[in-house]
C-alpha cells in the first residue's frame, strides 16, 4: 500500500536518490556528489524559515515599495530558485528607480543562498511591468506552461 | 533617499497600508480587517515554519514520489499560495495512484493553511498549443556566489 507521509530528516539520503532518477529524466548527466546533496537537502526542507520573505523600499519611515519572495526547492540540481512573488511600488514612489533597487537586492539574496534561478510572473496586461522586465533584458519564459487551481470557496479537490 | 532592507515585525502597520494599495491597484473591491491583515502578514513573514511537511513520500526506504511545494505570498488578499515546486513519482511506481495522492495531499496541506490558490508550471511539450499557454515565467540566470 503506497502511502503519503511528510518527509523528515531520516529520508535525506534515499530523497537523494529519488532525485537523481528525477535529474536524469529532465536530462541531467552527472549528479553531485551524495554529501552535497545530502546537505543541500537538508537546508532547504528540514531548517526552519518563514513562508516568504519581504524586502522593504524605505524612504526614512514611510514604505516605498515591497518585494515578497519565497525560496522552491530543487532547482538546477538540488539548488533553489528565489520566486519572486510581488513586487510593488506604492504610487508616489514611482519612476524613482525603487523597483531596480528591489530587483537589485533580490539578486544579492539569491546569490548568497546559491539560487540557480531568479523567477516570477507578471499579468499579460500589465504592460509597464513587462517594459520594466524588458529594460532588465528579460521576457518571457518560453518553455512553462503556468496552471493556477482556485478555492473558490468549497476547498480544493481533484477532478478525477 | 530610498533603501532596500529586510522586513522586520516593527514594519507589519506600514506593510499592510502598503499591501491595501496594492490590492486596490489589483482591483481588489474591499480589504479584509486591520487586525486579519496584521495577522496574516505576522504568518506569512514574521513566523516560523514546522520543520516537517514539505513534501512527501511513501514509506520505507524506498520512495515511491515527491511533491516538494512551497508556499507564495501575498495571493489573494493576504493569503498565501502553494505553489507546487516539482511532483515526481519513481519510475517502479508509475501507473499506480501516486501522482493523484500526491496531488490530494497538496490539495490537504493548501487548505489547513488558507490557501487561496494551488498553482504549478510544467515543460511546454509537442501536445501544448501556444494559445494554452496563459502565463510564463521569466526566468534569469544568476551566478551563485555562496552556499
Amino acid at each position: 500500500v503506497i502511502t503519503i507521509s511528510a518527509a523528515v530528516p531520516g529520508d535525506a539520503l534515499a530523497m537523494a536518490t529519488l532525485l537523481e532518477e528525477m535529474d536524469r529524466f529532465y536530462g541531467t548527466v552527472e549528479a553531485e556528489p551524495a554529501d552535497d546533496r545530502v546537505r543541500q537537502i537538508n537546508d532547504a526542507l528540514f531548517s526552519s524559515q518563514p513562508a516568504a520573505c519581504a524586502l522593504l523600499g524605505r524612504d526614512g519611515v514611510r514604505l516605498a515599495g515591497i518585494a515578497a519572495y519565497s525560496f522552491l526547492w530543487p532547482a538546477i540540481g538540488l539548488t533553489r530558485s528565489l520566486y519572486l512573488k510581488e513586487l510593488y511600488v506604492g504610487a508616489e514612489y514611482r519612476r524613482r528607480g525603487v523597483a531596480g533597487l528591489l530587483m537589485r537586492a533580490l539578486v544579492e539574496v539569491a546569490g548568497r543562498h546559491g539560487c540557480s534561478r531568479v523567477e516570477w510572473t507578471t499579468d499579460t496586461s500589465n504592460i509597464d511591468a513587462q517594459a520594466f522586465y524588458e529594460k532588465l533584458g528579460l521576457g518571457p519564459y518560453p518553455s512553462k506552461v503556468f496552471y493556477r487551481m482556485e478555492d473558490t470557496g468549497v476547498g480544493f479537490d481533484i477532478p478525477i | 533617499v530610498i533603501t532596500v532592507s529586510p522586513a522586520v515585525p516593527g514594519d507589519v502597520l506600514a506593510m499592510a497600508a502598503l499591501l491595501e494599495e496594492m490590492g486596490r491597484f489589483y482591483g481588489a473591491d474591499g480589504t479584509e480587517p486591520a487586525g486579519d491583515r496584521v495577522r496574516l502578514i505576522n504568518e506569512a513573514v514574521f513566523s516560523a515554519q514546522p520543520r516537517p511537511g514539505r513534501c512527501w513520500h511513501g514509506p520505507g526506504a524506498r520512495p515511491t514520489g515527491i511533491a516538494a511545494y512551497w508556499f507564495l505570498w501575498p495571493a489573494i488578499g493576504l493569503t498565501r499560495s502553494l505553489y507546487l515546486k516539482k511532483r515526481r513519482v519513481a519510475d517502479a511506481y508509475r501507473r499506480q495512484g501516486v501522482g493523484k495522492l500526491l496531488m490530494q495531499a497538496v490539495y490537504d496541506v493548501a487548505g489547513k493553511h488558507g490557501c487561496s490558490r494551488v498553482e504549478w508550471t510544467t515543460d511546454i511539450g509537442p501536445a501544448l498549443r501556444a494559445q494554452d499557454v496563459r502565463w510564463s515565467s521569466a526566468r534569469m540566470a544568476i551566478t551563485p556566489t555562496g552556499r
